[in-house]
């Protein structure tokens, strides 16, 4: 009899907690502008949140600066960011959608699993809030039903397998093993890889990158039993590293390639012997000539103490400076109309050659960036100290040159 | 034709099966080798397929051809059938390979390293049997699942790190490597996670499951339970430590390149299909020794040497007899003077404590965090049903055949799938111990541990029969049995000795508690009530009410069919008021809104309704309910979607009949080979079988759609009348609700689903009400009796099933079209299937109306702590102080209070700027997990419980009806 009671209590305390929530929502300031994040807080990749978390932080924070009150060049806006779990799955984040929508975001940035984009952009695209993902990279999203509501700024992994194959070939082995995640990143990138590949592989891998899936020795024997010269790693930090210190400890000796997801001198930390490391080559888009923002982002996403072995901060980032400055360019342009506007074009608008912390990046029709071209960086390890450096860069044109 | 049929059905089982199985053998090869056979003159499936359906028949004629092999098998070659079964299906599946791969006129060479496999085996063992041992052990004692146990590890892993930042330890960590191996900190950190853990283990046996047990609640419920705790766990987990991995490192040198054992080793070549000049089997020359790093090898030292510690406990000390006596039977254990609860904390702390150890030196190899228990955990239920559930050596062997087998099916699963195409197959590595375990259940439906028993028994047996000397013909002429008695009854036929007799109940008993417990006199039971005053009062009146006295409440009875009525009306309204109190911004977000959580309702009520058909009334424990909504979410995306980007392109409505008649179809299907086994069987089977479908979403490329590229996922389908809605209908509903534009699809979508709610209830009220529904209850309280009065079990189940499969496959169809796309993690059961069944307990198993209600409660529990997430984010909001102070208040927490256990460094690497901050998204998780443990501790029956029906007899009718007897029954 008392259970019940106290059940029923409860109920009508968690009622009363939100009707307490929802009488002070009313008040509503013209000025803050309230931007929505999707991320995957908890679910398999919930490793990559706190770097996300990290990076929308340096992005807001310098928005604030920039467009705060008091400023000369803006007039006071007040950006808020709204995180909510994604959990990398559709059902998930489209709920987690329908909360930002109904806290009256302008616009949503995420989500990173491409199913969470896919489920998000079905209850953002009716309620006229444009998303702009900062790391699915499924072809998927270039053909989903958004109404012209999806945006991405990370680019299709076509390309850059491109690119990736040009490198492997260029440095003369014949006889390569692809190593990848099965995940849409993994397997994408894989699959163009082999379409672009002309010689035969030597084997093809994949593997679930939760941790707990997977053995990186078992990966590594494949390698090493499989007689290959040379190794193609499309991967993250965490299970890259695993995978390479395997390598290492079996004897490979071959070349070892890596796309974006390792092409990063943070790598290193993810090692527990960076001997490993050595001679590892990798491609990532390349950024912008004119401006140093990706320079800046990553030495202000050291200083804030960032998350280490983090995927996709610059794109995260990006995400945010984009659509802001799309949402101040047409409240600019139209102030006093703000329901009225027109949010996508200046999405549009603001997406023609924006010069970002992960590259340049230019909107097509269906919302994808294309890159300008990837940079090839390579790891030397002596002794204890990594060298990272990018000399050479690889364009959809002019094929790889010295950067 | 009908004769043909009935010369088929003299012909005894046997003959039938080896027949059967012969042909499926013959017609297979027939169709890879010279493209003759049915499958290849029937025309309808093309290449990839072709070779898919052809394996599969081979498999199946293999299976069937073993199966009818090892049931011939004399009794006392139990032990030998166990052995030979897995030999036999791994020879065959080798041999179907290679007659595929020779009929596509492809070659694959599989490399099997003999110390990779071997040692990778004992690692997987290691890990899984650290969580393995732990759950067998409260399932001997405490008798029911603890999902609880995976998060016992990780907790583990956490007091390694926290031990490793200390200001006494850091310095070990982090000296720079000299070449020397420092022992302390691993040995501490192995000690204190077993004590630390051991701790927790009990204070959550003393705070949840002991007053779970007081009330006698179900091993069901006890398991839910276990969910919302583990939920609980790794929220709390997760706000300490973050989201980000961590390492436990004890030492840098552990981890040097040269802190490695060199293990000499073979190679062996396997070539399989179309070889030209290589022969079958080789060994490769010139091999590297295998890398055994020392952290591998502490973590199988360490696992394995506590698990024989507790084996010595078990069995060799006074407390492990107490332990057995209580799990034999607790009642006759407390009579003679055991402390029931004392062993019951005992086993909670050996069991947590060793999982604790596990993870403190899985730490060591893997970067650690809060999700990564749920990895291992699948597999480690599946090694302890393999083992039998409740055995400890059982779960020894369970554990090294399964790390042994995730080993060795990786070389084959990479050599086969290169040469097929398929270069995911080796994800399918992680299946491989379902996939196993399912086929050793068909094969040998008691698991290892039985067998093992078996043989320990038929030795004693044959000791004491050598001693006698005498003829002992009644012993003898068990083992003459007639014909046609199928295994498993044989199996229990020998079961006679006074020794079996023990044991036997042992295990039976924690199979068949699930059972007696739901069939206690309905009034022996506290008759639950909820009091309240009327639906308008009803917040007034409870908040206020606990002064009010009794006599002014009115009593709601829940277990008549008018107060469960009345129950769920109030409960309903409750929910409804909270829809319509959540916030939102406009009229057309609002509308999104409610769509929405109508639509979700809809989905999760008819996965809830097909887990009661299953469960709740006919007593199956089924853990698939996302496989038979993956089959519907996935004929209808793959049907439905364009052709020119891999689909088939048909109607959505046509997509739908056939994806709900598959999913039936399978649901059947599944009932006959499992429909047999016991109950955890049966949920680890259904498990299992969800798994596969998610695994094979992400690697097999049949299963992909809606991009010209084939990348993973399901999207781009046609969803139903899009079309109609789009040109005129969402103008005219828009209008009518008062929105500015046209009404998004949701909201046909929340119509279609509240259609299909209504009428799946009111169908399955009706079969609940009949004969049939009436048949299922009495196969749920007791399968015998029911088989005694003449119902053929058999067919009953495989039609609950398949009726169940069917609906869930058509919340799948719903859920395909309100997601836009499916990608492998909509099926992780932590979202989908653990939900439902969270639904299913919380609202009340047997009662429909409880199934709403849970489904209500369990979609509406998450849009509410959205709005407390989004509020935080938000100074405006009166919530953004009650955050604020949350914050304070945690800070408080782990600074001040838990500053007196860690160290400082232990808060500056996890909140690297200083500021302390609670994750209200990982809050949410906690409550979330709250709700579900609170509901189960104050109304252990569930909100609305079941309402015992007895059916109106007209008196006319009375005389003749007691005579009557349904038709068509009939045990064969």
């Amino acid at each position: 009899m008392k259970s019940s009671k106290l059940f029923f209590v409860f109920l009508i305390a968690m009622t009363s907690v939100l009707l307490v929530i929802a009488c002070s929502s009313d008040s509503d300031d013209q000025e803050v502008i309230k931007i929505g994040l999707l991320s995957p807080i908890t679910g398999p990749i919930s490793q990559y949140a706190p770097g996300f978390a990290d990076a929308s932080d340096i992005a807001i924070a310098e928005l604030n600066q920039v467009y705060g009150f008091g400023r000369p060049r803006g007039g006071g806006y007040e950006f808020k960011l709204i995180t909510v779990d994604s959990g990398c799955d559709g059902t998930q984040a489209a709920t987690a959608a329908q909360s930002l929508v109904d806290a009256g975001v302008v616009a949503i940035v995420g989500a990173a699993c491409s199913g969470a984009t896919l489920g998000a952009i079905a209850v953002a695209a009716p309620a006229g809030v444009p998303m702009v993902s900062y790391a699915s990279t499924s072809p998927a999203i270039t053909t989903a039903d958004d109404n012209g509501h999806l945006f991405r700024v990370v680019p299709s992994d076509a390309q850059q397998a491109v690119a990736l194959s040009v490198v492997v070939s260029d440095a003369g082995v014949s006889n390569p093993a692809v190593l990848y995640m099965t995940n849409d990143y993994g397997a994408g990138l894989s699959d163009n890889f082999e379409l672009n590949w002309s010689d035969g592989l030597c084997t093809q891998v994949g593997y679930d990158p939760t941790e707990g899936s997977y053995d990186a020795s078992t990966l590594a024997g494949s390698v090493v039993d499989g007689g290959c010269d040379s190794v193609v790693l499309m991967s993250y930090a965490t299970d890259g590293a695993a995978i390479l210190e395997a390598l290492l400890a079996q004897g490979f000796s071959g070349s070892v390639f890596g796309a974006d997801g390792v092409a990063d001198a943070t790598f290193q930390e993810a090692f527990s012997d960076v001997s490993a490391l050595d001679r590892l080559v990798a491609t990532r888009p390349r950024p912008g000539t004119a401006s140093n923002a990706k320079a800046s982002f990553e030495s202000a996403y050291a200083e804030a103490g960032g998350s280490d072995g983090a995927i996709y901060t610059n794109e995260t980032y990006d995400a945010i400076k984009l659509v802001a400055a799309a949402v101040v360019s047409d409240l600019e342009r139209a102030k006093g109309q703000y329901p009225d506007s027109d949010l996508l074009a200046a999405l549009r608008k603001i997406g023609v050659n924006y010069d970002g912390a992960s590259g340049v990046h230019t909107f097509d029709s269906a919302g994808d960036v294309l890159g300008t071209g990837y940079e090839v960086c390579q790891f030397a390890v002596a002794g204890t100290t990594v060298n990272f450096s990018c000399p050479t860069i690889w364009t959809a044109d002019g094929g790889l040159s010295d950067g | 034709m009908y004769d043909l049929w009935q010369r088929w059905v003299v012909i005894p089982l046997r003959q039938r099966q080896l027949l059967l199985g012969l042909f499926l053998l013959f017609d297979g090869y027939l169709g890879s080798i010279h493209g003759a056979g049915i499958v290849a003159w029937s025309g309808i499936l093309s290449s990839d397929l072709k070779w898919l359906a052809l394996s599969a028949e081979m498999m199946a004629g293999g299976l069937v051809l073993i199966r009818t092999m090892l049931s011939q098998a004399r009794p006392g070659w139990k032990m030998t059938t166990v052995i030979a079964a897995p030999i036999l299906v791994a020879l065959l599946g080798l041999m179907v390979l290679e007659l595929v791969l020779s009929g596509l006129n492809r070659s694959a060479t599989m490399n099997f390293n003999v110390s990779s496999i071997s040692l990778s085996g004992l690692y997987w063992a290691a890990a899984y049997l650290s969580i393995a041992i732990g759950l067998t052990l409260t399932y001997k004692v405490q008798r029911f699942a603890n999902f609880a146990q995976a998060e016992m590890m990780l907790f583990g892993a956490y007091v390694a790190i926290i031990l490793m930042w200390s200001n006494r330890f850091f310095p070990i960590a982090d000296a720079p490597k000299d070449g020397v191996l420092n022992w302390e900190l691993l040995i501490w950190a192995g000690i204190f996670a077993f004590i630390v853990t051991g701790l927790v283990g009990v204070i959550i046996d003393r705070l949840v499951f002991k007053r779970l047990r007081g009330r006698l609640a179900t091993p069901q419920v006890m398991m839910i339970a276990s969910l919302g705790v583990a939920m609980v766990l790794r929220a709390l987990l997760f706000m300490r430590f973050g989201a980000s991995t961590f390492r436990f490192i004890p030492d840098r040198d552990w981890k040097l390149t040269t802190s490695r054992f060199e293990i000499p080793t073979e190679r062996l070549q396997l070539h399989l299909g179309d070889r030209v000049d290589q022969p079958l089997i080789e060994i490769a020359e010139n091999v590297n020794p295998y890398a055994l790093s020392y952290t591998r090898v502490s973590l199988i030292v360490g696992v394995f040497g506590a698990v024989v510690l507790l084996l010595i406990i078990l069995h060799r000390t006074r407390l492990g007899r107490q332990m057995r006596a209580v799990a034999d039977n607790p009642d006759l254990a407390a009579s003679s003077g055991i402390h029931v609860e004392r062993v019951h904390g005992t086993s909670a702390f050996l069991s947590a404590g060793i999982a604790g150890l596990g993870g403190a030196l899985l730490a060591g190899i893997l970067p650690i965090n809060p999700e990564l228990g749920l990895s291992l955990l699948l597999p480690a239920f599946a090694v302890v049903v393999l083992g039998t559930i409740g055995s400890v050596p059982g779960v020894i062997v369970g554990a090294l055949i399964v790390g042994f087998l995730r080993a060795a099916s990786e070389p084959v699963l990479i050599g086969a799938g290169n040469a097929l195409d398929r270069p995911t197959a080796s994800g399918f590595a992680e299946v491989m111990p379902f996939v196993f375990l399912v086929g050793l259940l068909l094969l040998a439906p008691r698991g290892i541990g039985d067998a093992i028993q078996h043989w320990n028994i038929e030795r004693i047996r044959k000791r004491r029969l050598a001693r006698e000397n005498g003829d002992n013909s009644p012993v003898r002429s068990v083992f003459k049995l007639p014909d046609g008695v199928s295994n498993v009854k044989e199996s229990s036929t020998v079961y006679i000795s006074g020794i079996n007799e023990r044991k036997d109940a042992a295990f039976e008993s924690i199979g068949s508690s699930i059972s007696a417990v739901l069939s206690l006199p309905r009034d022996f039971v506290e008759q639950l009530v909820v009091r309240s005053r009327l639906v308008g009062a009803a917040g007034y009146a409870s908040v206020s009410g606990l002064s009010i006295r009794p006599g002014g409440w009115i009593r709601i009875n829940r277990e008549t069919e008018r107060g469960s009525w009345i129950a769920f009306a109030i409960f309903f309204l409750i929910l409804v008021g909270v829809v319509w109190l959540l916030p939102s911004v406009s009229n057309l977000t609002k509308t999104l809104q409610v769509a929405r959580i109508i639509t979700l309702v809809g989905i999760f009520g008819l996965m809830t309704f097909s887990l009661n058909l299953h469960t709740g009334l006919t007593g199956m424990s089924n853990f698939g309910v996302i496989f038979f909504v993956g089959i519907g979410a996935v004929s209808v995306g793959l049907l439905a979607a364009p052709t020119e980007t891999n689909g088939y392109g048909w109607a959505p409505w046509q997509a739908t009949i056939v994806a709900v008649l598959i999913s039936a179809v399978a649901g059947w299907l599944l009932a006959y080979p499992t429909a047999r086994l016991r109950v955890e069987y049966f949920a680890i089977v259904t498990i299992s079988l969800g798994e596969m479908l998610r695994i094979s979403l992400q690697a097999e490329p049949l299963l992909r759609a809606g991009t010209v590229t084939s990348a993973i996922g399901i999207s781009q389908y046609a969803r139903p009348l899009e079309g109609w809605w789009d040109s005129g209908a969402s103008a005219r509903a828009g209008s009518m609700l008062g929105l500015d534009g046209p009404a998004p699809y949701v909201v046909l979508l929340a119509i279609m689903t509240t259609v299909a709610v209504l009428a799946v209830w009111y169908l399955l009220n009706t079969l609940f009400a009949s004969p049939w529904g009436r048949i299922l209850r009495s196969i749920r309280e007791d399968e015998n009796v029911s088989q005694h009065h003449g119902h053929n079990i058999l067919t009953h189940k495989a039609a609950s099933l398949a009726l169940g499969a069917a609906v869930a496959a058509l919340a799948g169809a719903l859920w395909a079209w309100l997601n836009t796309s499916i990608f492998p993690d909509f099926m992780n059961p932590v979202r989908s299937t653990f939900l439902v069944w969270a639904a299913f307990i919380v609202g009340g198993r047997g009662n429909n109306r409880g199934m709403i209600v849970g489904a209500f409660l369990i979609v509406i529990v998450e849009f509410v702590f959205n709005v407390m997430v989004v509020a935080r984010s938000d100074s405006d909001l009166a919530f953004h102080n009650v955050s604020s102070y949350l914050d304070s208040v945690y800070s408080w927490l782990i600074v001040d209070v838990g500053g007196l256990i860690w160290s400082a460094r232990s808060i500056s690497e996890v909140f690297p700027r200083d500021e302390v901050i609670l994750s209200l998204v990982h809050l949410k998780l906690a409550l979330i997990g709250l709700v579900i443990v609170g509901a189960l501790l104050l109304s252990p029956k569930g909100l609305l419980p079941e309402v015992p029906t007895r059916p109106k007899r007209p008196a006319s009718l009375l005389p003749a009806s007691s005579t009557r007897q349904d038709e068509g029954e009939s045990t064969p």
